[in-house]
Formats: C-alpha cells, sequence, structure tokens
C-alpha cells in the first residue's frame, strides 16, 4: 500500500482526523454559546424569574410562578423544595427525589423536567444544575412514567 | 482453519464483544467491540467481520441497558458490521502488502482508520436517531458531538496500540496455526 510508504500522505490523514474532531467541537460549542447568549441576553446573567411547576403524577400539580434562579436548580432551591441529588461531575445533577416522592424504578417513575414551548412540552435536555433558565419560562418538574423498554419518558399533558 | 474452529472463534469473539459491552457499559461511547469487530474481519475476512458486527448487535440491541428502540437498532447492526468489513478489505491493503513498512506507520494508519470507521458508524446512526425521534439531523450530530468525539478518540487510541499486538497474539497462538496476516 503506497499510503504506508509515504509520510506525508499519513500526516495529511491525521491532520485530516484533527480537522473533522477540531471542527465538530466547535460546532458543539457555538450552538451552545448561541444558545446561551438567546437565552441571558434578556436578563444578562441576573436571577430570572420563571413559571416553575411540580407535577407529582397523581393529579397533584403546583406553580410557583415569578420564582428567581440563574440555573433551573437554584430555581428550584429558592421555591423552597426539598431535593435529593446525585453528582455527576461535569454532567451535572440527578434528581432522585423531590419533596419527599422518590424516583421508583419498580414502578418506572422517574423525575424530568419539560419546559413549555410553541409545540407543547419539550423535554430538558441538560441537568438542571447546568441549564440558565430565560426570564418568563415556563418549566415543570413531572413524576414521568417511564418506558421500560426504550427509557422514554411520557410527557405531562 | 477447519470450518468449526471458526464457528467456535467466532463465538468467542461475539461473546467477548458482548462481555466487554456489558462491563463497560457505565464509561458511554468507550467500547473494544468495535476493535473486535475489526480484527475478527481481518482473520476471518469481510463476510465473517460483518456477520459478527450484527450477531453482537442482535444481542446487545435486544437486551441494552439503555433501552430498545427498533429503527436504532437496525441502523446499529447494519453499522457495526462496516468494522468487520473494512477489516476483511484492509487485511489485504494494508497487512499483506506493507512487509517493508514499519509498525509505526500501520499504527497511524490504523488509528486513522478507526477514526474514520467510528465518524461513518457514528453519523448513520446519528441519523437515524434523528428521523426516528423527529429532531434536526445537523442538530442531532452537533448535539452528539462530545459523545461522537470520545467515540471516535477511543477507537482511534485501541486501534492504533491493540490491533498489531493482538493479531501477532492470535498467530502465535491461535490452535498453533498461522493466520498470515502479518509477516514477520
Amino acid at each position: 500500500m503506497m499510503l504506508l510508504k509515504n509520510r506525508w500522505a499519513l500526516a495529511t490523514l491525521t491532520v485530516l482526523c484533527w480537522a473533522i474532531a477540531a471542527s465538530l467541537l466547535s460546532g458543539y460549542y457555538y450552538y451552545q454559546y448561541s444558545d446561551l447568549t438567546a437565552r441571558i441576553g434578556k436578563s444578562g446573567l441576573t436571577a430570572a424569574g420563571i413559571n416553575l411547576g411540580i407535577d407529582y403524577g397523581n393529579g397533584t400539580r403546583v406553580w410557583y410562578n415569578g420564582t428567581k434562579g440563574i440555573t433551573l436548580y437554584e430555581a428550584m432551591v429558592n421555591a423552597g423544595w426539598e431535593i435529593e441529588s446525585q453528582s455527576y461531575g461535569a454532567m451535572g445533577l440527578y434528581i432522585k427525589s423531590i419533596n419527599g416522592v422518590e424516583e421508583s424504578p419498580a414502578n418506572m417513575r422517574y423525575w424530568g423536567w419539560w419546559s413549555w414551548t410553541d409545540f407543547g412540552w419539550y423535554h430538558g435536555q441538560a441537568a438542571c444544575d447546568k441549564y440558565v433558565v430565560s426570564p418568563g419560562e415556563i418549566i415543570l418538574w413531572y413524576y414521568s412514567p417511564t418506558d421500560p423498554q426504550t427509557f422514554e419518558m411520557s410527557a405531562p399533558e | 482453519m477447519s470450518k468449526s474452529k471458526k464457528i467456535g472463534a467466532i463465538a468467542v469473539i461475539v461473546a467477548l464483544c458482548l462481555g466487554s459491552n456489558y462491563a463497560l457499559s457505565s464509561i458511554p461511547n468507550f467500547k473494544v467491540m468495535d476493535f473486535l469487530v475489526f480484527v475478527s474481519g481481518i482473520i476471518f475476512g469481510s463476510g465473517v467481520g460483518a456477520c459478527t458486527g450484527m450477531l453482537v448487535w442482535i444481542i446487545y440491541g435486544l437486551i441494552n441497558p439503555y433501552g430498545f428502540v427498533p429503527q436504532v437498532w437496525v441502523a446499529t447492526m447494519l453499522s457495526e458490521s462496516i468494522y468487520g468489513l473494512a477489516g476483511g478489505v484492509l487485511r489485504r491493503k494494508i497487512f499483506l502488502s506493507s512487509s517493508s513498512s514499519g509498525c509505526f506507520e500501520i499504527n497511524v494508519i490504523l488509528g486513522v482508520i478507526g477514526f474514520l470507521l467510528t465518524l461513518i458508524y457514528d453519523v448513520l446512526t446519528n441519523i437515524v436517531y434523528a428521523i426516528t425521534f423527529n429532531i434536526p439531523i445537523i442538530a442531532a450530530i452537533i448535539m452528539g458531538a462530545p459523545f461522537t468525539l470520545v467515540h471516535e478518540i477511543s477507537n482511534s487510541a485501541i486501534f492504533a496500540v491493540c490491533t498489531v499486538p493482538l493479531l501477532n497474539s492470535l498467530q502465535k497462538y491461535m490452535g498453533g496455526e498461522r493466520i498470515d496476516v502479518i509477516e514477520k
């Protein structure tokens, strides 16, 4: 194979891999940056007031309108919730229990947060301590029934 | 190598892939399965390599700690076979024709191959994931970039460092038979 005898070709291939990796990473960080600036642009990284709700999955839904916080977790703490969580380092906090209601692997019920959009409830894509909220955002913590096969959480109604 | 010995060796590789997958399931996107499927392609040829990849995913996809989604399962099954196919194709191009090339060059090219094959695998599975869950394809690829990169860089390192030593060992010890992949 001629490629193996040509060190320049090998170097070019290595640089190609590096370029692909760097492009993917820069695309990811550009997306994150754009998303973050779009959200905090309105409040300028001060505690934003959001409409925070909790649905226990038994028909009880309580709203804490105007709750302030920079991150979703901060808003939850400011709302006076009792939270049990587990830290996964850079990935953030995993919520195991809210106000004494613990997740239940036996019944496939887990806590998940949902943001209200024009298209309905949208499942949160980040850990609550990593998510910077924007003013007026509507966020609901839902004790979601979860599909045992796909681990997909049901959206709140 | 006799047919029964070949079937036995494939079964062992599939079992090794499954065992290592479950053992490493808590580390997202770090797997030695891709490397083992690639090596099976080098040893037994493209057809067997591709079947090994598919066989592993038939089982691992069905009994998966991250859940079961039929569309993604089929996509991963087909995408995994790429490693086996590539192993068979590259066997002649790299190993059988590189007796004059140094080990360093072979390791570098194997690292590059590991990276590019993983990139193809990740792009294909991300596209199917995006279509299945109705997410824009570009967004799915960009948002999955950190996981994709962990997969690509770890595979690149494993392919570069482990392929030649494993092939050498297999050549020496597998039933006392030569695989005739690396010419000493």
